[in-house]
């Protein structure tokens, strides 16, 4: 009796432990200021001289955590990301399609042409990771130096055997496919009726 | 309640005034407007959406004693059915019965739903046309456009458990019997995100029309409270 009763709490425990690692949760709220990490707060002022209105966000998906600071810089929406102990991690730049260089802008477009049967860009982002030195000097000097690694983010819709489904894919520097996952849109009923 | 639907009248209506006195009448009306929508997959891309909203006068500056009173204004019993063009773009044909005093009424729909992006907010567009038939008069012929807007109050997305703004403003033009006339419709609710399934929004929905008809510009305002799902 006892050892049954031992085996069924082994199996609900099992089926606990895997339904609570199954719904590994991305929570991302605003913050105040005054709740980011010094370093990160001092690097972004030192860097961004004379910028405007920043936005701070938390993100976390239940295991890494960073603190996302959002603001307009010459024109462009800014995305710098830094880590709970300040260290910078990268910087994402929202730029338009024709924005892109010839050569990136044809290798995505054959990309998503070979790949899909209907496709539309709907978000592209150029993201630069490297150290704070670099990063810093990108936004100083308005010139990416060579150390830094340079990757676009684009989130698109692809039309694929059939079905629309929408993408966030990675390209390189040159606009060559690194990797895509699905990503769900949530709901517009309140928007449509 | 009587003094809050006489603040929300005296605020409201402050902008028309003018244009009410000098006809020497106010046509105010205000109210509750309570509604629950429910959508659901068939398929793949199509969709079916069940809507039921209701208007229930409690104040109405025309009575004497501007006295709080009750009427039920009308009830809508709503079906669409709807295609997903794309992750942006929809497009419904529906049917709605109304339940009003002297004539029910049957419409059929047809919309457009765009969805856009933008860094802090989302927002919709609403191309609609309907068309509203009675047992006696003509056909009602409306063209609508709706512009929403939905922002999330606690970061950029919207997670489980937070809250956000939504506001819209919809111009109608309506044309019947070789007579036309405009409607405008803003609403401003705050909106409780439950999770991508279920939303609940209390807030103001305030309609003038009758702008082209002489002596006839009437606004009516709406505490508006909705129940949202979708499965």
């Amino acid at each position: 009796m006892i050892r049954k009763l031992n085996i069924i709490v082994v199996f609900l425990l099992l089926i606990i432990t895997s339904v609570s690692y199954g719904q590994k949760r991305e929570i991302e709220r605003a913050v105040n200021s005054s709740s980011v990490p010094e370093k990160a707060r001092t690097w972004l002022e030192d860097t961004y001289e004379g910028h405007k209105r920043v936005r701070w966000y938390f993100q976390t998906d239940g295991e890494k955590e960073v603190y996302e600071a959002k603001l307009k810089w010459q024109g462009k929406w800014h995305s710098v990301e830094f880590l709970p102990d300040g260290q910078i991690q990268n910087i994402e730049i929202l730029i338009k399609v024709r924005d892109l260089e010839k050569e990136v802008s044809q290798n995505l477009t054959s990309y998503l042409t070979e790949n899909y049967q209907r496709f539309k860009i709907d978000r592209l982002q150029i993201q630069y990771t490297g150290s704070s030195g670099d990063l810093e000097e990108l936004i100083t000097e308005n010139e990416a130096p060579r150390l830094l690694t340079k990757k676009y983010e684009i989130e698109y819709f692809g039309r694929e055997d059939g079905q629309n489904k929408m993408w966030e894919g990675h390209f390189d520097k040159h606009g060559n496919f690194i990797e895509k996952r699905v990503i769900e849109l949530s709901s517009t009923d309140v928007l449509d009726f | 309640m009587r003094k809050f639907f006489l603040i929300l009248f005296t605020l409201l209506n402050y902008w028309n005034s003018e244009n009410a006195m000098a006809q020497g009448r106010h046509l105010f009306t205000s109210g509750l407007f309570p509604e629950a929508q429910l959508t659901y997959d068939i398929s793949d891309v199509y969709y079916v959406t069940h809507k039921v909203e209701s208007q229930h006068g409690m104040f109405d500056a025309q009575r004497l004693n501007r006295e709080l009173k009750y009427s039920h204004t009308l009830t809508d019993l709503q079906s669409f059915i709807g295609r997903r063009l794309n992750p942006f773009v929809k497009v419904d044909m529906g049917y709605q019965y109304r339940l009003e005093e002297g004539e029910n009424t049957h419409r059929s729909i047809q919309q457009v739903a765009i969805l856009q992006r933008s860094n802090f907010f989302r927002i919709g567009h609403r191309i609609r046309t309907d068309q509203t038939f009675f047992d006696e008069e003509s056909a009602l012929l409306r063209l609508r456009y709706r512009y929403s807007v939905q922002i999330p109050l606690q970061g950029i997305n919207l997670d489980p458990g937070e809250k956000y703004l939504s506001l819209s403003n919809e111009a109608i033009y309506m044309y019947q019997d070789a007579e036309d006339d405009i409607e405008n419709r803003l609403v401003a609710s705050l909106g409780f995100f439950i999770d991508d399934n279920t939303k609940y929004e209390v807030g103001l929905d305030y309609r003038t029309d009758d702008y082209l008809v002489p002596q006839r510009f009437r606004s009516r305002l709406w505490l508006k409270f909705g129940v949202y799902w979708s499965l």
